[in-house]
């Protein structure tokens, strides 16, 4: 066995741990992962609310302001 | 300005529809997802059993290839390859079939062991492979007779499916379509600092405290898209990389990004006179992006990074990005910097409502 054999060997075998970590099925890993996809909508979906809730706090200042007058 | 202005909202909103469904519903192409045994030994019969995802075996049962490739690392010539064909295929499933190989007593290369790509075909799914997987070995090295055991078999004709799929890549699989939503998060960022830039120099030539709020609003929402981009990325590393946070360079200079702009927001409030507070965040600004554009474009690219385009590599070269993505993606990024823009104007138009209040009660 020379050089390169144990390089493949061992590429082999970290091969093997990487597809047992892919393989573990949970919640966001069933149906190749699309939960994830679903996971980042959802966050930039919050995100935007935060935005609106920001957006509207601000027009209630402006609001707060003119009715003062 | 034309804040004021519909049509570009529509194009962004209809862009950003068009991008979610598109992005969402085209299927992935088929890929394969491991093949047991992959450890071989050349003249023997073996029996591969192959398991896919998103194929339609069953459906094509008739019209399924399968092939063991394999290109000569120290070859002179890049073009060569030899192919082997499967002498016998069984259907097991729809995602899942075994192919028996006769294999030749010697390999068409000069050392002991190489590495053979499988590649499935059916006329329904297209062309599929998992590179440079099955590991072959061999007792005695023959290259003569390799090479003309492996040339014998017929140039192999290979399928393109007709219809449009999204690459099948190992590990990343369905997460794929994250690259409209999460890259295109950055890039908007990237227009909204840079615009505010631009209204930094405007205010320092002019001290038109209309373009200090045109700044601040679009700083805002580039801070916003920078740090969607970090939460967004940080989901998808834990399930593709495994963990929510890397050292990746990438990852920690997009930190830093979002830490200097984050003390912008903070000079800002530290500075109570108005003309000052402007005056500084616009010189704050432009070194801002000056700073920043090293640590994203350029840094990266010098070490070895986990994202594409990075460790000397071109950006969306071939590997990355492929057509069906690059024909939703582009158009992605089009819709978030629409929509960035015309969450900056709302910023501006209140702040700008605000100002002209506080300068009327002023006076």
């Amino acid at each position: 066995m020379n050089l390169i054999d144990l390089f493949l060997l061992t590429h082999n075998g970290l091969f093997l741990v990487v597809n047992s970590i892919v393989e573990s099925t949970d919640f966001m890993r069933e149906t190749g992962k699309i939960h994830v996809v679903y996971g980042v909508i959802t966050i930039i979906f919050i995100g935007i609310t935060l935005f609106l809730v920001y957006l509207e706090r601000k027009i209630s200042q402006i609001e707060k302001k003119i009715n003062n007058d | 300005m034309t804040e004021k202005h519909y049509w570009w909202k529509i194009v962004g909103v209809v862009l950003m529809l068009i991008v979610i469904n598109r992005g969402l519903l085209t299927p992935l192409k088929h890929g394969i997802m491991d093949v047991s045994p992959d450890r071989i030994e050349a003249g023997k019969q073996v029996v591969f059993k192959i398991n896919s995802y998103n194929a339609n075996y069953k459906q094509a049962e008739k019209e399924i290839q399968v092939y063991l490739k394999h290109v000569p690392e120290d070859s002179k010539n890049k073009q060569e390859e030899f192919i082997l064909k499967a002498n016998a295929i069984e259907v097991i499933n729809e995602n899942q079939l075994q192919a028996s190989f006769q294999l030749p007593s010697h390999l068409p290369d000069s050392r002991k062991v190489a590495l053979f790509t499988l590649i499935v075909d059916n006329a329904l799914d297209g062309a599929t492979a998992i590179p440079s997987k099955i590991i072959m070995l061999q007792d005695s090295v023959d290259l003569a007779d390799g090479i003309r055991q492996w040339s014998s078999s017929d140039k192999p004709h290979f399928h393109s499916p007709n219809k449009m799929y999204f690459p099948y890549r190992n590990i990343l699989v369905e997460t794929i379509r994250n690259t409209f939503f999460h890259v295109s998060l950055w890039f908007s960022m990237f227009l909204m600092f840079g615009m505010s830039v631009y209204y930094s120099v405007k205010y320092l030539k002019s001290n038109d405290p209309d373009a200090d709020l045109r700044s601040f609003a679009l700083v805002r929402t580039g801070l916003f898209f920078g740090i969607m981009g970090c939460l967004t990325g940080s989901l998808w590393a834990r399930f593709t990389w495994e963990t929510w946070w890397t050292t990746d360079i990438k990852l920690n200079m997009a930190a830093l990004t979002i830490l200097i702009y984050m003390s912008y927001l903070v000079l800002r409030a530290a500075i109570e006179d108005k003309d000052r507070k402007a005056r500084i965040s616009a010189a704050y600004n432009i070194f801002a992006l000056v700073a920043v554009i090293p640590l994203i474009f350029i840094l990266p690219r010098l070490t070895d990074s986990l994202h594409p385009g990075n460790g000397g590599n071109p950006a969306f070269g071939s590997d990355d990005m492929d057509n069906s993505l690059r024909i939703i993606f582009y158009p992605a990024v089009l819709a978030f910097m629409l929509v960035g823009l015309w969450m900056a104007s709302l910023l501006y138009r209140s702040d700008k409502l605000l100002y002209i209040i506080e300068e009327k009660e002023n006076n």
